[in-house]
């Protein structure tokens, strides 16, 4: 047992060392009071000519935004009752500081817009109140909008903010693909059974579009990392199998050769996207494969043995795969790391009961869904201190299916404390901040991790 | 006139021959066998109704089935689907035992996905952890 667990943190040594965020190097170009989060003040930005359809929009760009701010804490954003106490002003220069600064504001959004035609101009300052930042503008940026986008409008402006600000790649440009029953759609066939389809949303749950049509049950929709396609498990053909579609395109294919005598699921797309990794039945047992992603090789096997295997998960540069398999207990699967090439597998230490793993893309945990018996928990195993914790603190209801976001500063889960199943997101701490999802029911989230 | 044109006798014709393969499924002629939680060992009960299930393939010997697993729904979505997989492998490893050709017997796992029961207590889960038969093809 001493030796595999030595093995177990050679192998994260190895894995994590490459791994070091690349913000640790850079400085932060904007902080609050003593190194604290920055204090922002967003006020109602100033009109130009204002008519109904000037003041919606640039109402709606500021809430999309304010969301998009308070989301990623980088700031801390003044509630807006508070901010409506002090008068607005036009200019840096007209700006009440002394009265912001009372509030607690380190800093003030001050935008302006105006309509440019079609489109809408946004000019936007974030202007410092007090001590050697007074009246200092750290970002005298201007955007142009499409009116008929506003929200992209928005989240351009925060990832701009964040990026610009605090070195922090936002994540207001990914999108989430859940599985949902809203359609009411139903399976073909004597049996009367309902169907789900996948879908696609903005990261705060805007926009919902279903991406099949298909009317069967279809289930794991995951991204590939360039955010360009989605892969997914459908029963479409009877028996499960992986599609893979461009969502641009109309193009869509099986990579990994399903029929009704195999089944494949749970697929992940490869950091550099050319590979698939699966679970397929094609050898008795669910295992573990790996295809290209054109399909145009034959599936490679990468588990041996016996038992059920599930649910790959790629560490970000490639190296390693994190899975569950129930090779120690027919009925508990534990959480395992092998090498890409199927070398090398051993179960991480303290997991007991494990699904669904997620590695982050900072490579520095795996989170899964933790639990013998329901309601479920959310568990990360960190790769740094090998130690398993728990995300939320028990409350009765079951939180599952966990997936990282992009910058790795997030989880989107499935939960079941409003009803039916749907769709949220936690903060690393376990505080739920966001439910994305509410009309049917609501599983398997996946989270892009770039725009697409 | 022409003479009357005689027809064949009603008795002798199986309606499930000329049925379509949905209305052969919503007939129900293949009955569900039933499983311990977590388990997916078949006990006596279901080994009869496995053997009884083998007597109407042999009947019809061009039908191919499908046996599905299913599971309550309690446990994970993906482990649920694993524990169906086996299901509906026991299931078909003894059809096979008792003479069903292998060709004619498919697997798919549902796991938790199509309750019988939509109910969340023992009575709905005991009916829920199952592998049931589907004809795909006559």
């Amino acid at each position: 047992m001493a030796m595999r667990r030595w093995l177990i943190l050679l192998v994260f040594l190895a894995a994590t060392t490459t791994l070091a965020s690349p913000q640790q190097t850079v400085s932060v170009v904007l902080n609050g009071t003593g190194g604290r989060q920055p204090r922002l003040a967003v006020p109602d930005f100033t009109l130009a000519a204002p008519d109904a359809d000037l003041t919606t929009a640039a109402a709606t760009v500021a809430e999309v935004l304010w969301k998009d701010l308070e989301f990623e804490e980088e700031f801390y954003v003044i509630p807006p009752d508070e901010v409506r106490k002090v008068p607005s002003a036009a200019s840096a220069e007209a700006l009440p500081t002394a009265q912001w600064a009372a509030l607690g504001a380190d800093y003030v959004l001050l935008a302006s817009a105006k309509r440019t035609g079609a489109d809408l101009t946004l000019d936007l300052h974030v202007i410092g109140v007090s001590g050697d930042r007074l009246r200092k503008d750290e970002f005298p940026r201007q955007f142009g909008c499409q009116m008929s986008d506003l929200r992209t409008c928005a989240h351009t402006i925060a990832n701009r903010l964040h990026k610009e600000l605090r070195n922090v790649d936002g994540v207001a440009m990914t999108r989430l693909a859940f599985v949902s029953d809203r359609g009411g759609a139903h399976v073909p066939g004597g049996i009367d059974r309902g169907g789900k389809e996948v879908y696609i949303a903005d990261y705060d749950g805007a926009n919902p579009q279903p991406v099949t049509a298909n009317h069967a049950l279809n289930m794991m929709p995951t991204w590939s990392p360039d955010g360009r396609l989605l892969a997914w498990v459908s029963y479409a053909a009877g028996n499960q199998d992986i599609y893979v579609k461009s969502i641009y395109e109309v193009r869509q294919w099986r990579p990994a050769g399903g029929t009704a005598a195999i089944a494949n699921l749970s697929p992940a797309f490869s950091p550099d996207g050319t590979q698939i990794a699966f679970v397929s039945g094609r050898d008795g047992t669910y295992q573990i494969y790996v295809v290209d992603t054109d399909g145009k090789t034959p599936p490679r096997r990468l588990t041996a043995g016996r038992a059920y295997e599930g649910v790959p998960t790629w560490s970000q540069n490639g190296a390693q795969i994190a899975f569950t398999s129930d090779r120690l207990d027919p009925t508990t699967p534990r959480l395992f790391v092998m090498n890409a090439d199927g070398t090398s597998p051993a179960v991480v230490p303290d997991t007991l009961r494990a699904d669904r793993p997620s590695w982050s893309p900072l490579g520095d945990k795996i989170a899964f869904t933790c639990g013998a018996t329901a309601p479920y928990n959310i568990c990360a195993f960190d790769t740094h201190t090998n130690q398993v914790q728990p995300l939320r603190a028990p409350d009765g209801f079951s939180s599952e299916q966990p997936v990282f976001s992009a910058n790795g500063r997030h989880i989107a889960f499935k939960t079941n404390r409003w009803g039916k199943d749907q769709i949220a997101i936690m903060d690393l701490k376990g505080n739920i901040q966001r439910q994305i999802t509410n009309a049917g029911t609501n599983t398997f989230p996946a989270w892009s991790r770039s725009k697409g | 006139v022409p003479p009357p044109v005689p027809v064949a006798s009603p008795v002798s014709v199986d309606p499930l021959t000329s049925m379509a393969v949905d209305d052969v499924n919503r007939a129900s002629l293949l009955k569900p066998v039933f499983y311990l939680y977590d388990s997916d060992q078949l006990d006596d009960a279901a080994r009869q109704t496995l053997s009884e299930n083998s007597q109407v393939l042999r009947k019809y010997a061009s039908w191919v089935v499908t046996v599905e697993g299913h599971c309550d729904e309690r446990g994970s979505a993906e482990y649920n689907l694993a524990l169906g997989d086996r299901r509906a492998q026991t299931a078909r490893n003894y059809l096979v035992s008792l003479g069903v050709p292998a060709d004619r017997v498919r697997t798919v796992s549902y796991g938790n996905e199509f309750p019988f029961d939509p109910g969340h207590d023992e009575a709905a889960w005991a009916k829920n952890r199952r592998a049931q038969f589907m004809v795909t093809a006559k």
